[in-house]
């Protein structure tokens, strides 16, 4: 009877002791003295990550805040997340209200991104929640998801270039021409988006949420979506019926889901619709692991939108 | 307005789906009731949420791995209360709580999931595709046949374990059966009404049945029919009012135990006045 007691004890206080250990061994020790020297750069989520890590190329540590692969707009910092972005040199955020935290990190340098973008369709506003901007984004708030239009995030290029030259002057001639090789990059892609979507049946499209605003008015496309600004919520008997309805109305029969959201729900009103079938449209908000160690990037990604756009909008 | 949505796929789903849930839950709550261990459904659905975390951090299919935790959790607590002597309030309270911080310690350590966690806490009714109906159908009949077979021996054990035991029922064995598809019913409603209204299905519609005073089968059908009541009627409101579903339901359900409540407390008012006046006539 005692020896059991004094083995339950020994157990209940090893594992404990276990647990803590290997949490402590399994985190990436601290970096070393001689990275430090680099410049540290601190993206919030996904594109952002991508976009800075171009900019900077090999002259500073990017890392980014939203694990790979994590859906972000209802992440919150955890205490640790919170450390790392206030000893970053230079925290690079989309802005627009989409990091709501970001005031809170207290970071050294602020590079907000949609700095200087003219929202010119509705006033400068905290993002707004689900029920608002179903349909055609309406009312309230400014639409974040502006990387999405290449114009735009070549706006984002060159603020995050801005922003490294002051804080590091001594490699502005790389950044610049890192800047400069990835806006080419991103001008091609216009013209490529341009192109295909040059011959299309439809310009009505039904996207998962509210993420192809800025997207849809660049190449002159209607964006309707299930959800509003945020990709979460509990979904209502109405909403689906009305999707259901405008889907037939226009003739749609392809329902666009998202790559970092459970699909049932796009696979419910593609069931109720003649012919439907679910397709992916990313807004490119993360990318999983598996898909960035294949090498797939913020390109590539906006390609496959456009090949499984060009299917729903019916273009040659 | 409300019959013409019946034509769209999801909402027949919603209905068939919701009635078969309703059936099964309030056939399983009324032993719950009846044995005061009403919140016991609670605790396995949290128990669930925690293995559902573990599925997901372990890309296994997350049902599968919900619902081997929240039967191993019942097992556990209920030996915990057999050896130690616990009482049944305290060990629902331990599952519960353990089963919910297991399942925000796992989210927290990977950093959040892809899969939107909303639909399980609140369910998605609206949601089931074909082949959920039809795994919860098959599960309600399953579940039925079982409770129909056993019924005589469950009740026993239901109403006097003492008794049941010095006639030589295999007590624990038909516990653990019990637990087994009490775990089986509140995974399958957790997909519909979600973890954190999941009790409602299995206490409300018994509670109010039990204010009948009717025998054993009578209440069970009593209760039966008012789940279903408040499903169908639940779905109705939240379309006509585009309202979250599962609250409606949990709403309409409640509202269905007040009005009894008040008639039951009327006519016994009713029936007192009408002592008064004989007596005094």
């Amino acid at each position: 009877m005692n020896q059991s007691r004094v083995a339950l004890a020994a157990i209940a206080t090893l594992i404990p002791l276990a647990m803590i250990t290997t949490v402590y061994t399994g985190r990436p020790a601290l970096q070393d003295r001689e990275e430090q020297e680099k410049i540290t750069v601190v993206a919030s989520f996904y594109p952002l990550y991508e976009f800075a890590s171009r900019v900077v190329g090999d002259r500073a540590e990017v890392s980014s805040l939203v694990p790979a692969g994590v859906e972000p707009h209802d992440w919150e910092p955890t205490a640790e997340d919170v450390s790392r972005g206030r000893a970053a040199d230079v925290l690079v955020i989309n802005g627009a209200g989409f990091e709501r935290w970001a005031d809170d990190m207290q970071a050294k340098v602020v590079a907000n991104t949609s700095e200087g973008i003219e929202f010119n369709y509705r006033e400068e506003n905290e993002a707004g929640d689900d029920e608002q901007g179903h349909e055609d984004a309406g009312g309230g708030g400014v639409n974040p998801h502006i990387w999405l239009d290449p114009m735009l995030a070549k706006h984002q290029i060159d603020k995050i270039r801005d922003v490294m030259a002051s804080s590091d002057p001594a490699n502005t001639d790389y950044y610049n021409q890192n800047a400069d090789r990835f806006t080419a990059e991103l001008d091609s892609l216009d013209a490529f988006i341009r192109s295909e979507l040059a011959d299309c049946n439809k310009s009505d499209f039904i996207a998962f949420h509210d993420a192809f605003t800025h997207f849809s008015e660049r190449y002159g496309l209607r964006q309707h979506s299930i959800h509003g600004v945020s990709p979460e919520g509990e979904i209502l008997p109405q909403t689906i019926q009305q999707i259901i309805e405008l889907a037939n109305g226009f003739g749609i029969n392809i329902i666009y889901s998202e790559d970092l959201i459970d699909s049932r729900l796009a696979d419910t009103i593609a069931n109720e619709i003649p012919n439907g079938k679910v397709l992916v449209l990313s807004p490119i908000e993360g990318i999983g692991n598996e898909e960035q160690a294949a090498g797939i990037r913020y390109i590539d990604k906006m390609k496959q939108n456009i090949a499984n756009l060009k299917e729903g909008l019916e273009c040659r | 307005m409300i019959l013409e949505v019946l034509e769209f796929g999801f909402m027949q789903r919603a209905l068939i789906a919701g009635i078969s849930v309703a059936i099964t839950s309030s056939v399983i709550g009324l032993f719950l009731v009846l044995r005061r261990n009403s919140l016991f459904g609670d605790a396995l659905s949290h128990a669930a949420f925690g293995g559902i975390a573990i599925g997901l951090a372990t890309n296994i299919y997350p049902l599968w791995t919900g619902l081997t935790l929240s039967i191993l959790g019942a097992v556990g607590i209920t030996k915990l209360r057999q050896y130690a002597k616990i009482p049944a309030d305290a060990t629902v309270a331990i599952l519960l709580s353990s089963g919910l911080a297991l399942g925000i310690l796992l989210i927290s350590l990977s950093g959040g999931f892809t899969l939107d966690l909303f639909s399980f806490l609140f369910g998605s009714i609206m949601l089931v595709s074909v082949e959920d109906t039809l795994a919860i159908l098959a599960m309600t009949g399953i579940i039925l046949s079982i409770i129909i077979l056993l019924y005589r021996q469950l009740m026993y054990i239901t109403f006097d374990e003492e008794q049941a035991r010095v006639s030589g029922l295999p007590i624990s064995k038909l516990n653990y059966l019990f637990i087994i598809l009490a775990s089986v019913a509140v995974i399958v409603s957790m997909r519909l009404v979600g973890i954190l209204l999941v009790s409602s299905l299995l206490v409300i519609p018994n509670v109010t049945a039990l204010l009948f005073n009717k025998g054993f089968k009578k209440t069970a059908l009593i209760s039966v029919s008012l789940s279903i009541f408040s499903v169908v009627i639940g779905i109705a409101i939240s379309y006509a009012a585009n309202l979250a579903p599962a609250g409606t339901i949990v709403l309409v359900s409640t509202a269905v135990f007040l009005t009894v409540l008040a008639a039951r407390h009327y006519s016994k008012k009713k029936q007192i006045v009408k002592k008064l006046e004989e007596a005094r006539s």
